[in-house]
C-alpha cells in the first residue's frame, strides 16, 4: 500500500521566527520530493505549532497545518498541542522531525497509539531528555538520517536509512549567465560552532569574503566584525533565497568552517549533520570547502567538487588556490552540479524516502492482515 | 475460557457494589469451569491470599479524603494523573499477566485509581480483546482532569477503543455519551444481580403498625450523594403529615457530619438512625425485617445492588424514578418510584403507612422476578457469551508488549512533567 498522506511533525516551521537551520528546510524539500516521487498521489502535511490554527499550501502536494499550541513552552522545541491527535488521525504515516523534543515524544505517543508507522529524524535540536531515558527511538519503525555521521549518533536497534541530500536543485541552479566570481562565501547562522571566526582569520588579506546569515548572538557578531577589520569582509544579515542564490553564483567557493570546539571553548559533538548550504552551493555550480568536521566531508569529492581541510593553514592555502585558478573553480563547479543532480536533489532523496514509506505502510498492512 | 479480570479493588478490599459485583461474576465464571485470574491492586489493609487473585497493581487511594485534604495541589494533580490516566507500574503488571496467563479475553471492571486510561490504551495497543463491565461512568471519569472532560482524551478514547461493553442501564450509557465519550463497539445491557439462595425469614409488613424503612450505601457523605439527605428530609415531612410511627435505619460508613447534622436539626434522633457499616449477612437480615428500602439516590445512579438485595427479601424498594434501576422494573408491580425530593418520598411513605399501598403483593412479585431473572445464575450465561464473542475477535494490528510498556513510561513521564510545569512554573 502506498501512503496517500504523510504527516511531518516539526516543532517550528522554517520562518522568520525560526532559530534553527537547514534542518527545517530539509523536511520541506523532502516533502516536495516525496510528493513528486509518488506521482502526485501522496500529499505531505507539515504539522507545526503557533499561536493560532491555520492551514496553507506550501507547494504542490505539500501543506502546512499550524496547530494552536497548548501553552508557550520555555523551549520552543517543546511545543505541544491538544489538537495533535486530530491532525494525525487521517494520515498513513508520521515522520517526526527533531527527535529529542517534547513535540517528538508526544507525537510518537499519539502516532503509535493510533497504530501509524513512524519515522524519526534528528536535526540536532535537543530540548527534552525524556525520550532518551525511555529509549523512545525503539518505538520508531525507521530512523531516517541524512548522513553517515548523523546515523552514528542514533543509539537504537531500529533500522536506520541514510538519505543524503534533499537540496532543491531547480531553485539552486547555475545562472544562465554567470556573473564574475569575485569572493568566497559563508552561508549559515552566525553562531560560534560555525567557526566563522576561524574562517575570517584564515582569509588571505586580498580575498573578499561575504558572510551571509542571521545573527543570533550579538557578541559573536561583534567579535566577527572585529576580526574582519582590515580585511575585505562583507556581512549580509537579512538575505532572501534569491540573494543567496546570487551570492553562490558570484563566489569562487562556499566555505563551511564549523568546528567541534568553538572560540569560547564549548564543544559541539555534531556541529553539522549535513551542511545544507554546501549542497546548495554545489547545486549552483560553486565548489564547496569544508572543515573535516561532522558530516561535511561525506558530501565533498576531494579535489573534484571542492576541498576538505584539516587546519586553518590548509584552508588559507585552498582559498588562495581557488582565487588564483578560475579554471579549477569552473571544473569543480560543473562536477559539483552534476553530483547534486544525480545524488542530492530533493527528487532523488524524495524517491528513496517514498520507497521507505511505502515499505513501512505495506508492512503495517501485512501485520494488520 | 481463560479470562483475566482487571479491577481497581477486589473484595474483601472494596468500596461498594461495583467490586462486590466483580467478585460475584468471577466466582460464577469459575463455578462454570472457566479459568479466571484477577489482576487488582495491593489491598489497603491486609487480606487473605487467594491463588487466582494477583494483587500486584498499585492503587492511588482516591477515597482517602483525609490524605487528600492534607496534600499540596500539585500532589493531588499528580495523583489524579496516576489514578485516572497513566500508571506505567500498572501497565507493567498488566503486561506481565497477559504474558504469563495468556488470557483469551480481558474482563475489565472499575479502573479508577490504577491509571485506567493507560491500561485500556495498553490493551488497544496489544490488540487484546476485552469486555468492559460498566456499573458506573468509568470511561467518562478516565477522560477527565479535575472534574472537567479533556476533549482530546475523549476523542481518542472513542476513536481507538472498540470493544464489548456490558452496561447496567441505558441511562448509564446515555450519561457517558452525553458527557462526551462515545462507546464504540457492541453495547449490551446487563442488569445488576443478586447472588446466593438464602431467602431469610421475611417478617410481616408494618408489624405493630410501624413503618420500617431501611437504606444502605458504602459511604454516607455529601459528596457521594446517595440521597440520604433527601431521605432525612422526607422523614421530617412525614412527621409533618402526622405520621410518627416509623423508623429509618441508614447503613454505611459515615464520613462527614452532613447527615448527623441534618438529623439533629430536625430532631429526628429517635426515628432516623445511622447504623454504620454492616456485613452483607447483617444487611440481608435488616432487609428481611424492614418494610421498604429507600433509594433516593442521585439521578445518575447507574443501578445499585442494595435495592435488588432488599427486594429479593421482600423489602420493597422505593427508588428515585430517574435512576438506573428504575428502568428495569414497573412501579406498583415490582417496586415503587418517587420523584427525587423529600415531599414525594414522604408522600409514598405516608401512603404505605396508612395502608393505601399494599406492600405484600409488590414485595412478593419483586422478590420472585429478581430471584428468577436477576440472579447471577441467570445473568452469567450472558456475560459468558459476551466474553466468548470478544475472545473470537482478531488481534489485528497489534503492537508488542515492549512497545506498550515503553509508551506507558513515556506517557507517565510526560504527564508528570507537564502537570508540574503547569502548576509550579
Amino acid at each position: 500500500m502506498s501512503p496517500r498522506k504523510v504527516a511531518y511533525l516539526t516543532p517550528l516551521y522554517f520562518d522568520e521566527a525560526s532559530c534553527l537551520g537547514g534542518g527545517e528546510r530539509y523536511p520541506l524539500n523532502l516533502a516536495r520530493g516525496v510528493h513528486h516521487a509518488s506521482g502526485g498521489r501522496c500529499r505531505v502535511e507539515l504539522i507545526s505549532f503557533g499561536a493560532a490554527a491555520r492551514q496553507l499550501d506550501l507547494a504542490e502536494g505539500v501543506g502546512l497545518r499550524v496547530l494552536p499550541m497548548a501553552r508557550k513552552p520555555a523551549n520552543p522545541l517543546d511545543v505541544v498541542s491538544w489538537h495533535l491527535p486530530d491532525a494525525l488521525v487521517d494520515c498513513d504515516l508520521v515522520h517526526i522531525h527533531q527527535a529529542y523534543t517534547r513535540c517528538a515524544e508526544i507525537g510518537l505517543l499519539v502516532a503509535k497509539q493510533q497504530r501509524k508507522p513512524v519515522c524519526i529524524t534528528d536535526h540536532g535540536g535537543f530540548a527534552s531528555p525524556l525520550g532518551l531515558e525511555v529509549g523512545h527511538l525503539e518505538l520508531a519503525d525507521r530512523i531516517i538520517a541524512y548522513s553517515d555521521f548523523g546515523a552514528s549518533f542514533y543509539r537504537t536497534t531500529r533500522p536506520i536509512t541514510v538519505i543524503k541530500g534533499g537540496v532543491d536543485a531547480w531553485h539552486f541552479r547555475p545562472p544562465q549567465v554567470r556573473p564574475p566570481r569575485d569572493r568566497f562565501l559563508f552561508v549559515g547562522r552566525l553562531l560560534p560552532h560555525k567557526g566563522i571566526d576561524v574562517l575570517i582569520a584564515a582569509m588571505p588579506d586580498d580575498c573578499p569574503l561575504t558572510i551571509c546569515g542571521r545573527p543570533y548572538r550579538p557578541e559573536y557578531l561583534a567579535k566577527l566584525r572585529s576580526l574582519a577589520a582590515g580585511k575585505t569582509v562583507e556581512f549580509v544579515l537579512d538575505a532572501d533565497d534569491a540573494t543567496i542564490r546570487d551570492l553562490y553564483a558570484r563566489s569562487w567557493a562556499t566555505v563551511l568552517s564549523s568546528v567541534y570546539r568553538d572560540y569560547e571553548g564549548r564543544t559541539h559533538d555534531a556541529p553539522e549533520l549535513m551542511g545544507f548550504t554546501l549542497l546548495e552551493s554545489m547545486a549552483c555550480g560553486t565548489p564547496a570547502i569544508a572543515n573535516r568536521v561532522g558530516a561535511m566531508p561525506e558530501f565533498i569529492l576531494e579535489g573534484e567538487t571542492g576541498f576538505v581541510y584539516d587546519s586553518p593553514a590548509m584552508l588559507s592555502e585552498r582559498l588562495r588556490q581557488l582565487a588564483a585558478e578560475p579554471e579549477t573553480v569552473e571544473r569543480m563547479g560543473l562536477k559539483a552540479r552534476e553530483i547534486v543532480e544525480v545524488h542530492y536533489d530533493l527528487n532523488v532523496a524524495g524517491a528513496t524516502l517514498f520507497d521507505v514509506y511505502r515499505t513501512l505502510c505495506e508492512n503495517r498492512r501485512e501485520v494488520a492482515a | 475460557m481463560k479470562v483475566l479480570v482487571v479491577s481497581d479493588l477486589y473484595p474483601p478490599d472494596m468500596i461498594g457494589g461495583y467490586e462486590l459485583g466483580c467478585r460475584q461474576a468471577v466466582d460464577a465464571l469459575r463455578t462454570r469451569g472457566h479459568e479466571v485470574r484477577v489482576l487488582t491492586s495491593a489491598p489497603r489493609t491486609p487480606v487473605q491470599h487467594e491463588a487466582h487473585v494477583r494483587r500486584t497493581m498499585k492503587l492511588v487511594d482516591a477515597w482517602s479524603d483525609y490524605v487528600y485534604r492534607k496534600s499540596a495541589p500539585v500532589t493531588v494533580h499528580l495523583d489524579q494523573g496516576e489514578s485516572l490516566h497513566i500508571s506505567s507500574f500498572n501497565v507493567h503488571a498488566l503486561i506481565h499477566e497477559l504474558k504469563e496467563f495468556q488470557p483469551d479475553v480481558v474482563y475489565v471492571w472499575m479502573l479508577v485509581g490504577v491509571g485506567g486510561l493507560g491500561l485500556m490504551a495498553c490493551l488497544h495497543h496489544l490488540g487484546v480483546p476485552w469486555v468492559w463491565h460498566l456499573m458506573d461512568d468509568v470511561p467518562l471519569m478516565l477522560c477527565k482532569s479535575h472534574g472537567s472532560l479533556v476533549p482530546t482524551f475523549a476523542r481518542e478514547f472513542s476513536r481507538q477503543l472498540h470493544g464489548h461493553y456490558l452496561a447496567c442501564s441505558q441511562q448509564l450509557v446515555e450519561e457517558i455519551e452525553a458527557g462526551g465519550v462515545s462507546l464504540n463497539g457492541s453495547i449490551e445491557l446487563i442488569p445488576n444481580w443478586i447472588s446466593g439462595n438464602d431467602r431469610g425469614h421475611r417478617q410481616p409488613y408494618l408489624r405493630d403498625g410501624t413503618l420500617r424503612v431501611v437504606s444502605a450505601a458504602g459511604l454516607i457523605d455529601r459528596q457521594v450523594d446517595k440521597g440520604m439527605d433527601v431521605l432525612i428530609e422526607s422523614a421530617a415531612r412525614l412527621r409533618e403529615l402526622g405520621h410518627t410511627n416509623f423508623t429509618i435505619d441508614i447503613y454505611g460508613k459515615v464520613t462527614d457530619d452532613h447527615c448527623p447534622s441534618l438529623i439533629h436539626t430536625h430532631e429526628l434522633e429517635s426515628q432516623v438512625r445511622l447504623r454504620g457499616s454492616r456485613s452483607q449477612a447483617e444487611l440481608a437480615d435488616a432487609f428481611s425485617e424492614s418494610d421498604v428500602f429507600a433509594f433516593p439516590t442521585r439521578a445518575r445512579e447507574p443501578f445499585g445492588f442494595a435495592p435488588l438485595e432488599a427486594a429479593a427479601r421482600g423489602c420493597v424498594p422505593v427508588v428515585s424514578q430517574a435512576c438506573g434501576i428504575a428502568e428495569w422494573f414497573l412501579h406498583g408491580v415490582h417496586l415503587l418510584k418517587a420523584r427525587r425530593n423529600p415531599e414525594s418520598f414522604a408522600k409514598l411513605f405516608a401512603a404505605i403507612a396508612s395502608g393505601s399501598i399494599e406492600l405484600e403483593s409488590i414485595g412478593r412479585r419483586g422478590s420472585a422476578v429478581i430471584r428468577r431473572e436477576f440472579h447471577i445464575d441467570a445473568i452469567v450465561p450472558r456475560i459468558e457469551r459476551a466474553l466468548a464473542s470478544a475472545a473470537r475477535q482478531s488481534r489485528e494490528g497489534s503492537g508488542t508488549a515492549e512497545e506498550a510498556y515503553r509508551l506507558a513510561i513515556l506517557a507517565e513521564k510526560l504527564s508528570k512533567v507537564m502537570i508540574q510545569e503547569s502548576l509550579c512554573a
